[in-house]
């Protein structure tokens, strides 16, 4: 009996949840074909009136078998709020039904649970996973299918498979620009809540050591248990490595994308430069000279190189340029997470979230090429300079500059955030005294030389480089003004910015877990990663919406939603091992979906 | 903790400032209950007669028609989009849906010309309501000549 009610408590908390959003009216903007679209988050089976009604006798069917269990007072309470939703339901008043249908769901569970432990929440949670998993697995089976079939819109079919997915999620799409700002903000409110410290041997105290105590010990296993999930880390890398080079060609196959229009908005500037410096330029070398004059000459210079070799043209080149920089963006954001937790899985899974998640669908919207390839050195960069700090390497330091300049040429704004990272870190490493010396110098001259490059580039030489883009920007793009209108400006961003690519919760609830887990477990690897984000909070906060954007997409948000999600994994393996399997394959599902959703609409 | 310090009260003060911060943004700014443009549910149809070829440079009309079950709602226009190619070559123009649910509107290809002499079109049709889409579509897939 018990069994039964675990199944079924899943079951009616997301389909009385599904269609409470249906009666409310709730609204979400979707990507539909490159079209920002307004649309109600209603989903019907059968008809409005027999999904409530098996919901409701769900619902009676819950309480009745807790009430034969428990054989108290509360459980026939249940009972009584069973009836009242068939009551409604007879009376028409569908969301009312829903809505207390809802509430049956959730009051079992914490009564039966938390309360009467009649049945164990780690079974509960088992099939409620699998539930949303096989949600999840239709979903992706339903792109699929329109895929291999193609031709209509997935979302004008009477009820495609995929609906139910993607209509969960963008019902959390409110919490995005919240979760996203929450982040963003995080160092400082850690600070500000400091001195806010419970009261030594009160229970939330206790909680608050034991969460401390189990992230430290968590962060310390990771590098004994780098080979725990081994299938699960290869598979993971596999994907990042291969999906997005699917991805690429798939955006131009006649079923997606039937008059083959160019997808990246920003691709065709690249190439109609291209044209134009070729037209104007007398010899090799003034193309050349042109070409360092830019503030993205190695991505374009590759971009040329690549059409040169293979004798097609630039708009070619640069439509299927992303098959080459996302797999090299995983393998150096690979070596960087590993660096970092010393875990593979944690590696794998940061690789998956960035080849699946935000900041691969806004890459393919805005076709943010020099972006893509500028943050693959930072990445590069950043690793590298670590190992040298930790081998006192002189060789490695200069590689690691050498990488960083690399990542200003390919694109001036990832190296700003890098270079603003390693400042701020060398500022908190100096005010924390106990810290050696020579980890300072190293970060020193890895700023000295960099600067001077830049110095050296824009103000010797007269080109454009990352200090001329940070002064145009922070002297016309940045005001008080839209730190006065952030909301109305960020949830533009949210649900409108390349499509809405950064709409997606997920990612910033286990980025937020991650943040917390990096500043409990303090190392300098993970301060430089949370100055990072620390940089960008200025321009979040006072930018309008494409900056807050960027910002977004040059932050390494996805090895602290990493860092969050293996953490959850940690907990669950020492509560149900099933449970940690089924998140895995949740988390895959979830993300693929995302990435099909964005890539089938993303053409007219 | 025994008592409140100076640096407690500042911390409460500022912990309550930034939740109230972002409690507007979650249930005001960023609420789907406030889109206030959304629609609703339209029980319509859209249908729509294309040219079967289009010609580079010369104007052509779509006209179409919005079936709907319930009373025709107001202010809905009706846009279409071509696109060749790329985005460089698109067009886009838009009218309003007459109360009894017909619309007619004119494109011309008049984009930068392409070096071919026939290219793929997409052509989509959208009913809009005010700014945002109200998901209503129909789209198909053509050949534009490009005379010599």
């Amino acid at each position: 009996m018990r069994k039964i009610i675990e199944i079924l408590l899943p079951i009616l908390i997301v389909f009385s949840y599904l269609k409470v959003l249906s009666f409310s009216g709730v609204t979400s903007i979707l990507m539909i074909r490159r079209w920002s679209i307004a649309k109600p988050l209603s989903i019907v089976f059968i008809n409005d009136f027999i999904d409530c009604l098996a919901i409701a006798f769900i619902a009676l069917t819950i309480s009745i078998l807790l009430a034969y269990e428990c054989r108290k007072y509360p459980s026939f309470l249940l009972i009584l709020a069973s009836a009242i939703s068939i009551i409604f339901l007879a009376s028409s008043l569908y969301f009312c039904s829903a809505l207390t249908s809802l509430f049956v769901g959730l009051f079992s569970t914490i009564y039966a649970a938390s309360l009467k432990k009649e049945i164990r929440l780690s079974h509960l949670a088992r099939y409620l996973f699998s539930l949303l998993l096989l949600i999840e697995a239709v979903g992706v089976i339903g792109w699929l299918l329109y895929l291999l079939h193609g031709g209509i819109n997935p979302y004008m079919e009477p009820l495609p498979l995929q609906d139910l997915e993607t209509k969960i999620i963008y019902s959390f799409s409110p919490l995005t620009p919240v979760l996203a700002t929450l982040f963003m903000l995080s160092i400082p409110l850690f600070i500000i809540v400091k001195p806010l410290r419970p009261i030594e041997g009160s229970r939330p105290a206790e909680l608050l050591n034991r969460f401390k105590a189990f992230t430290k010990n968590a962060v310390s296993n990771l590098s004994r248990h780098s080979e725990k999930y081994g299938v699960w880390s290869r598979i993971f890398l596999f994907s990042a490595l291969i999906i997005p080079v699917l991805a690429t060609f798939l955006l131009y196959t006649p079923a997606v994308n039937p008059s083959n229009m160019v997808i990246g908005v920003d691709i065709l500037y690249y190439v109609d430069f291209l044209r134009d410096l070729q037209g104007s330029s007398q010899n090799g070398l003034e193309f050349l000279y042109k070409v360092f004059s830019s503030d993205r000459s190695l991505t374009l210079l590759i971009i040329y190189s690549i059409s040169r070799l293979f004798a097609i043209d630039f708009r070619l080149a640069s439509i299927y340029l992303p098959a080459i920089l996302s797999p090299f963006l995983i393998l150096s954001l690979y070596y960087l997470t590993l660096n970092l937790f010393r875990n593979k899985l944690c590696a794998s899974i940061a690789c998956f979230l960035a080849a699946t998640g935000p900041f691969t669908t806004a890459s393919f919207y805005g076709g943010f090429l020099a972006n893509w390839l500028g943050l693959s050195l930072t990445y590069l960069s950043l690793n590298i300079m670590m190992k040298s700090i930790e081998q006192y390497s002189m060789k490695a330091l200069l590689l690691s500059i050498l990488l960083s300049i690399l990542s200003h040429l390919a694109h001036p704004v990832p190296w700003s955030f890098l270079m603003a990272a390693i400042t701020l870190t060398a500022l908190l490493v100096t005010a924390q005294r106990n810290t050696g010396r020579g980890i300072l110098k190293f970060l020193a001259a890895f700023i000295a030389v960099n600067i001077l490059y830049d110095f050296i580039k824009t103000r010797i030489l007269k080109f454009t480089g990352a200090t001329v883009v940070a002064e145009s920007i922070v002297s016309t793009e940045l005001s008080f003004a839209n730190l006065v209108n952030f909301w109305p400006i960020n949830v533009f961003m949210a649900y409108f910015h390349v499509g809405g690519a950064f709409n997606f919760p997920p990612t910033y609830i286990f980025a937020l877990l991650g943040m917390a887990v990096f500043s409990i477990a303090r190392f300098l690897k993970f301060d430089i990663l949370r100055m990072w984000v620390l940089a960008g909070l200025p321009l979040y906060l006072l930018g309008p919406d494409y900056v807050q954007a960027r910002t977004l997409q040059n932050i390494p948000i996805d090895i602290f939603a990493s860092g969050g999600l293996v953490m959850v994994l940690e907990y669950l393996s020492l509560k149900d091992k099933i449970l940690s399997a089924l998140l895995l394959i949740f988390i895959y599902l979830l993300y693929l979906n995302n990435l099909l959703r964005f890539i089938v609409n993303l053409p007219f | 903790m025994d008592s409140l310090g100076f640096k407690q009260i500042l911390s409460i003060m500022l912990v309550n400032l930034i939740a109230l911060w972002l409690t507007y943004g979650y249930l005001v700014a960023a609420n789907p209950l406030t889109i206030k443009e959304a629609p609703g549910k339209l029980n319509c149809k859209l249908s729509v007669d294309y040219p079967d070829m289009i010609v580079y440079g010369v104007k052509f009309g779509i006209s179409g028609r919005l079936i709907c079950e319930d009373k025709m709602p107001h202010q809905l226009m009706a846009q279409a989009l071509l696109v060749c190619g790329d985005v460089h070559m698109l067009t886009v123009n838009t009218t309003i849906v007459r109360d009894d649910g017909t619309f007619k509107v004119y494109l011309e290809p008049s984009f930068p010309k392409p070096h071919t002499n026939n290219i793929q079109c997409g052509l989509t049709v959208h009913v809009i309501s005010k700014t945002v889409s109200t998901g209503l579509m129909d789209k198909k897939t053509l050949t534009m000549i490009v005379p010599s």
